[in-house]
């Protein structure tokens, strides 16, 4: 056998070799990660719903898009929402977020939602869960409200709470005012 | 007698325009009015949430079928529209209720035994089906029910 072939099998022996073991570090990295991420809370809930929409059903529909949704021993559902950010770190928004997702829930299959959810934030190849108090029913359909009156002009929109926000924002140009 | 036609009207606000009022209220006023313009770098980012997002899922079908494996309508109908009704009654009435969770308790503690008796044994299994197909026919009737109600109210 012609030495170049000889070496051309090693090559290709240690490049299967070494995308085996990247494979597998990715596999167990991957594991790990799904397994660390769900907080002590949790681990005796079942998962009731995931990657599910839900519609409340009253004369103001709220449609929310759920992660995923955990039924405790007592019924009770708490809510799950995946987060992919840089920073490990929980915004605002997300508890907007997941008070719509109990409003829809609760509306839709009229189970009780638990007031704590969690925000689980991947950033770096890792999870984690964050705990969150959420908004009541009422700050929601307020916050509906004030929606409807910014989109038909009515009420004028606020600035962002920090400038961050609008340095990586598309809009900047025409929003003069703080660019 | 507008205000009657306003309240009758189903208007939808989904929950992530509500969390965007979260981050700015101009921007969703923009979005409205201009439609959504992500820069390249959102894009990516946008991109990295779908992947994530799907294999966040994928772990949860197999965490559900890892809970869910060994009831019965799954054991008899398999993943079909008998075990989604089944399904939707435990959720929809049996779990609000005290007495319906402990009818789920009992028969989560009777379901491995009945669907290793099937396995065992394969002729009961037409028996089991015919005996659950009252209770799906019982349930149909029940979550329609509720969803005319929920419909008229």
């Amino acid at each position: 056998m012609p030495a170049a072939e000889l070496w051309l099998i090693l090559v290709g022996c240690v490049a299967c070799v070494t995308a085996t073991r990247a494979a597998a570090r990715l596999i167990r990295r991957r594991s790990v990660m799904v397994d660390q991420w769900m907080p002590e809370a949790l681990k005796a809930h079942t998962l009731a719903y995931s990657e599910r929409i839900f519609r409340s059903g009253d004369d103001r529909q709220v449609v929310a898009h759920v992660d995923r949704a955990y039924r405790g021993r007592n019924g009770l559902i708490t809510l799950v929402e995946l987060k992919t950010r840089r920073a490990d770190r929980v915004h605002p928004s997300d508890v907007i977020e997941l008070s719509a997702q109990r409003v829809a829930l609760a509306g839709e299959t009229g189970e009780p939602v638990a007031r704590i959810g969690w925000v689980v934030v991947e950033s770096a190849a890792r999870r984690t869960a964050h705990r969150v108090t959420l908004m009541s029913p009422q700050a929601i359909w307020d916050l509906a409200l004030r929606h409807d009156a910014l989109l038909a002009g009515t009420e004028s929109p606020d600035y962002p709470a920090t400038r961050g926000i609008c340095t990586s924002c598309a809009h900047r140009g025409r929003c003069s005012l703080r660019a | 007698m507008r205000r009657r036609r306003v309240r009758k009207t189903k208007r939808a606000v989904s929950a992530s325009a509500l969390s965007q009022m979260g981050v700015c209220e101009r921007l969703v006023v923009f979005e409205h009015s201009e439609g959504k313009r992500p820069t390249p770098e959102q894009r990516v980012a946008l991109q990295r949430g779908l992947r994530a997002h799907r294999q966040f899922a994928s772990e949860g079908e197999s965490e559900a079928a890892r809970g869910g494996r060994c009831f019965i309508a799954t054991h008899v109908f398999g993943d079909g529209p008998e075990t989604q009704v089944l399904r939707l009654f435990r959720d929809r009435h049996l779990r609000p209720t005290r007495a319906g969770r402990s009818v789920i308790l009992a028969y989560y503690r009777l379901a491995p035994t009945v669907c290793r008796t099937m396995e065992q044994w394969p002729a009961t299994r037409p028996a089991v089906r015919a005996a659950i197909r009252p209770l799906v026919w019982f349930a149909t009737r029940l979550l329609v029910d509720r969803e005319a109600s929920h419909a008229s109210g």
